[in-house]
C-alpha cells in the first residue's frame, strides 16, 4: 500500500519534472524576448529653455504691441525661474508665423525646447485679438492654442494669460501671473512717511493708489472673491480697526461694533467671515465675525497675546502666534478654536503665519539672534527650512500656487525705506518688485478666474 | 525494501525540488556582476537629426488631453497639429479660423473641441475685468498716528525659552540654523544665481536632506536598477547576446542627462512608464510612448518631459550592434524618487 502510493508520487513527481524540463527552452525564449526594463532615478532640474518671439501683427509683421506683449510674457517667465527665455538676437527662422508650423530644426539647434507664436491685433475699436500657440520642438507638436479678445487697456493682462497658459502647460500647476497685489505704498521722509494702500500686478506695474494717505493703513488682505480686502486702519485716537472695502466700489465698513482694538484681519476662504484678533486688557484672543450677522465667536481665552490667525484652505484648521509658551511661537487649531497644538520650536520667536493656498505649507517670519528671516514649515510641525533672511523681513503672502512668496524687507540707512521682494520655495529665485516708492505690506490676490 | 523505497523517493523529491528552485531563481535573479561603469556618452548633437516626423497618433498618448479650459483654441489648430510635419509649408493652412474638425488623425489634442464655448469665455474674463479703481471713499480725515503699528504685538520676549516640551519634544533636537545656514541662499542679493540643482533641496520634504541636494557637477549615479540587472544575463549564460548591466547603464547615464523636470513637478513623486521602440542604428523606431498614466496634475509634465528626454537622447547609437535584439524594445521607468527625497 504505501510502496504503491510512493510509486505514484514519484511516477507524478517524474512526470512533471520531464513536463518542467521539456518546457525549460521555451520558458527562457519567452524570458529573454522579455522587453527590457531600466529605471531613470535622476533627471535635472534646470529651467525650461524656450523661446519667444516677438508677436505678430494683424497685418503678419512684429508689431509694437505683439512687443510689448511678448516681452510681458517672457519677463513673467524668466521670474518664475522655472523658464530660460532665449536671446531673440540668436533666432534663426525669423519669419515664423502662427498660421503654420515652425521650421523646428532652427529652434533645436538654440536648445530651445519650447517654442510661442502668437499674434496680436486691434481692431478699430481699440479691442485687442490675441491669439498663440505654444509648439514642443523636440516632439515637433502643438502643445496648446488659444484666443482671447480684450479691451485694449488690458493689455498686460493679456500677456499674463498667455504666461499663466504657458506656465501651466508646461509645469502642471496654475500659474501666477495674471494676479494683483494690494500693498501700502510708503512716501516721503521716513520722519513723515505717508502711508497708502495700492493696488498693482503681480510684476509692480499698473500701480493705483486705493486710499488718500490720511489715515495709517496696515496689513491689507485679499478676500477669496478678490472683490473686497480687509485691512487695519488706525483712527484719529491711535486705536486700530479692521476695516473692509470693496475693491469696486470702494466702499469700506469697520469690523467690530465692541470696544477695543481689532487687528490683523483675514478672510475666512469662503469670504463669509472674518478672522481677526481682539485686545482684551492687555491680552489679545482670536475671533471670527460672520460677515452677514456680524456675530463674532471668541476661538481663543487666554491670557496670552494670540494673533495673526490664518485659516487653512480647506477651512477646518487655523494656525496663529502665541506667546503663551513663554515666546511668540506657532499655534494650530481648529476652526472651533479647540485642539491647539504648537507647531514650531526654533529658537527666536515666530510670526505672522500664513497658509499655502495648497495647504501643504505655512510661511513665517522668524526672528532669530537679530536676524530676520522668511521660512516656511509644514502644518504638523516638522520640515522648517529657511528660505531667505535680511534686515527686516516680514509679511509673507503666498502666491495662488503656493510656489513663490512676496515679503517686504526694510532696507536700512538713512534713506532707507521697506521694498517688495519675492522668493520661490527653493529660496534661491529671489527678485525685487519694482514699486514707484516704498512698500510694504503686500498681499497677493488668489487667482483672478 | 519499504525503507529504501521512501528513502530514495524523498531523495528524489529533494532533488527535484532543489532543480526546480534552482530553475526557478535563475530564471528570475540573472544578476550579472556590476563592474565598475564606463560613462559612455555620445555627442548631443546627435539629437538634432532626430525626426520628428512620423509621429505616430500614439504618441498622443502622452499627452492626456486634459481639456484646458480656457482655450479657446485658435482655429488655426488644425493645420498646426500635424505633430510631425516636416515639411511646414505645405501643411500651410490659411489662419482662417475654421475650426478643423478634428482630423482623423488620432491626434488627441482635445483642447480643439472646446473651441466654440470657449471663445466665449475668455472674453468674458478680460473684459469683466475692471480694475478695481476704487477710489470713492477718502478716508475721513483723521489725523495718522503714526505710531508703531500692531501695537498689541506682543513684546518680544526672547529670554524665556520656555520650553513647552509638550509637543514632540525631539523637535528641538533639530537645529535650523543649521539647515538655515545650507539652505538660504548665499547671496540673496543677486538673484540670478538660481540654482535649479537645488531644487531638489527645497522640494525635498526632509529639512536634514536639504544639504543633500546633488550639485552640479556631481556625476549622476546612475544605479543599475534591480530589473535590469535582472535581464542582464546574457555574459554568464555566454551566449553574448544580453546586454550587460554595463551596458544598460550606459543608457540608463545617457538618458539621464537629457532629462529635466520642469519645475520639479512640484515636489511630487510622478512614475512614468515609457517604451521605446528602437532601430538597429539606435534611432527611434516611432515616438516613445507613454504606458501607465496617473492622477497626478503633474503627469501630463512628467510624461512629456520623460518623452522629451527620450527624443533629445536619441540616437543611441552606442548601443551593441549584435545585440540588437535585446534593445529595440525598451521600457524605461522614470522615477524622481530619489530625487525629490
Amino acid at each position: 500500500m504505501i510502496e504503491q502510493c510512493a510509486l505514484k508520487i514519484l511516477r507524478t513527481v517524474g512526470a512533471i519534472t520531464c513536463l518542467a524540463l521539456l518546457a525549460a527552452p521555451f520558458v527562457f525564449a519567452a524570458l529573454s524576448a522579455r522587453a527590457v526594463e531600466v529605471e531613470i532615478n535622476r533627471g535635472n532640474l534646470r529651467p525650461l529653455p524656450i523661446a519667444i518671439p516677438v508677436f505678430q501683427g494683424g497685418d503678419g509683421a512684429p508689431s509694437q504691441l505683439g512687443e510689448q506683449i511678448a516681452d510681458v510674457v517672457q519677463a513673467d517667465l524668466e521670474r518664475s525661474g522655472l523658464f530660460k527665455p532665449i536671446d531673440r538676437g540668436a533666432f534663426i527662422e525669423r519669419g515664423a508665423t502662427i498660421d503654420r508650423p515652425p521650421r523646428f530644426n532652427d529652434w533645436k539647434v538654440l536648445n530651445a525646447e519650447s517654442l510661442i507664436l502668437a499674434r496680436v491685433s486691434q481692431g478699430s475699436d481699440g479691442r485687442i485679438r490675441a491669439e498663440f500657440r505654444l509648439w514642443d520642438v523636440i516632439g515637433g507638436r502643438q502643445l496648446a492654442g488659444e484666443q482671447f479678445f480684450t479691451a485694449g487697456a488690458n493689455w498686460r493682462r493679456v500677456g499674463h494669460i498667455i504666461a499663466d497658459a504657458i506656465y501651466k502647460r508646461l509645469i502642471g500647476e496654475q500659474g501666477y501671473f495674471d494676479t494683483r497685489i494690494v500693498f501700502v505704498d510708503e512716501s516721503g521722509p521716513k520722519s513723515a512717511r505717508v502711508k497708502n494702500l495700492a493696488i498693482m500686478d503681480q510684476d509692480g506695474q499698473n500701480v493705483r493708489s486705493l486710499t488718500k494717505g490720511t489715515n495709517l493703513v496696515l496689513t491689507p488682505r485679499f478676500s477669496p472673491s478678490t472683490q473686497e480686502i480687509a485691512y487695519m486702519a488706525y483712527n484719529s485716537a491711535g486705536q486700530p480697526r479692521v476695516v473692509l472695502r470693496d475693491l469696486e466700489t470702494g466702499q469700506e465698513q469697520s469690523v467690530g461694533t465692541l470696544s477695543g482694538m481689532t487687528f490683523a484681519p483675514r478672510f475666512s476662504p469662503d469670504g463669509r467671515s472674518i478672522i481677526f484678533s481682539r485686545q482684551e486688557e492687555g491680552n489679545s484672543n482670536i475671533f471670527l465675525m460672520d460677515l452677514r450677522s456680524k456675530q463674532q465667536m471668541r476661538l481663543t481665552n487666554t491670557p496670552a497675546i494670540d494673533t495673526g490667525p490664518c485659516f487653512s484652505p480647506d477651512g477646518q484648521r487655523i494656525v496663529f502666534e502665541s506667546d503663551r509658551g513663554g515666546t511668540q511661537q506657532l499655534y494650530v487649531m481648529n476652526r472651533d478654536g479647540s485642539g491647539a497644538q504648537r507647531i514650531s520650536f526654533g529658537d527666536g520667536s515666530y510670526s505672522t503665519p500664513v497658509w499655502s493656498p495648497r495647504g501643504d505649507l505655512i510661511a513665517f517670519t522668524k526672528q532669530s539672534r537679530g536676524r530676520f528671516l522668511i521660512g516656511v514649515i509644514k502644518p504638523d510641525g516638522s520640515g522648517e527650512r529657511i528660505l531667505t533672511e535680511g534686515y527686516h523681513n516680514e509679511g509673507p503672502t503666498w502666491a495662488p500656487n503656493g510656489r513663490v512668496l512676496m515679503f517686504f524687507r526694510d532696507l536700512p540707512g538713512t534713506n532707507g525705506g521697506p521694498r517688495l521682494f519675492t522668493i520661490d520655495l527653493t529660496g534661491y529665485n529671489e527678485r525685487m518688485v519694482p514699486t514707484p516708492s516704498f512698500a510694504s505690506d503686500p498681499a497677493w490676490s488668489p487667482s483672478i478666474n | 525494501m519499504k525503507t529504501s523505497l521512501i528513502v530514495s523517493g524523498i531523495l528524489h523529491v529533494v532533488l527535484f525540488a532543489a532543480i526546480f528552485l534552482n530553475f526557478a531563481t535563475s530564471s528570475n535573479t540573472m544578476t550579472p556582476p556590476r563592474g565598475p561603469v564606463p560613462v559612455e556618452i555620445t555627442m548631443t548633437s546627435e539629437i538634432t537629426e532626430q525626426k520628428v516626423g512620423k509621429a505616430d497618433g500614439k504618441a498622443d498618448k502622452t499627452t492626456p488631453p486634459k481639456a484646458e479650459p480656457k482655450k479657446p483654441d485658435a482655429a488655426p489648430e488644425p493645420v498646426a497639429t500635424p505633430q510631425v510635419t516636416p515639411k511646414p509649408a505645405e501643411r500651410q493652412a490659411t489662419a482662417a479660423p475654421p475650426p478643423p474638425p478634428p482630423k482623423s488623425e488620432p491626434a488627441p489634442e482635445p483642447e480643439k473641441k472646446p473651441e466654440p464655448e470657449k471663445k466665449a469665455e475668455p472674453e468674458k474674463k478680460t473684459e469683466v475685468e475692471k480694475p478695481p479703481e476704487a477710489e470713492k471713499k477718502p478716508e475721513p480725515a483723521e489725523t495718522p498716528p503714526e505710531k508703531k503699528p500692531e501695537p498689541p504685538k506682543p513684546k518680544k520676549v526672547e529670554e524665556k525659552p520656555k520650553p513647552k516640551p509638550k509637543p514632540k519634544p525631539e523637535q528641538r533636537e533639530f537645529n535650523q540654523d543649521r539647515i538655515a545656514d545650507i539652505l538660504k541662499p548665499k547671496a540673496p542679493e543677486q538673484p540670478s544665481k538660481f540654482n535649479p540643482n537645488r531644487i531638489s533641496a527645497l522640494l525635498n520634504k526632509d529639512p536634514n536632506a536639504g544639504d543633500v541636494a546633488p550639485s552640479e557637477q556631481q556625476p549622476k549615479l546612475g544605479r543599475a536598477p534591480s530589473s535590469f540587472q535582472d535581464q542582464a544575463l546574457g555574459s554568464e549564460q555566454g551566449t553574448g547576446d544580453k546586454l550587460t548591466a554595463n551596458e544598460l547603464d550606459a543608457f540608463v547615464r545617457h538618458v539621464e542627462q537629457f532629462w529635466d523636470l520642469p519645475g520639479g513637478l512640484g515636489g511630487e513623486v510622478v512614475v512614468v512608464k515609457l517604451r521605446i521602440e528602437l532601430q538597429p542604428n539606435g534611432a527611434l523606431a516611432r515616438p516613445p510612448q507613454v504606458m501607465n498614466s496617473g492622477n497626478s496634475s503633474f503627469f501630463q509634465s512628467a510624461a512629456e518631459s520623460a518623452v522629451r528626454a527620450v527624443q533629445k537622447a536619441a540616437p543611441f547609437s552606442f548601443m551593441p550592434a549584435d545585440k540588437y535584439a535585446e534593445w529595440r524594445d525598451i521600457t524605461v521607468n522614470f522615477n524622481p524618487d530619489q530625487m525629490l527625497r
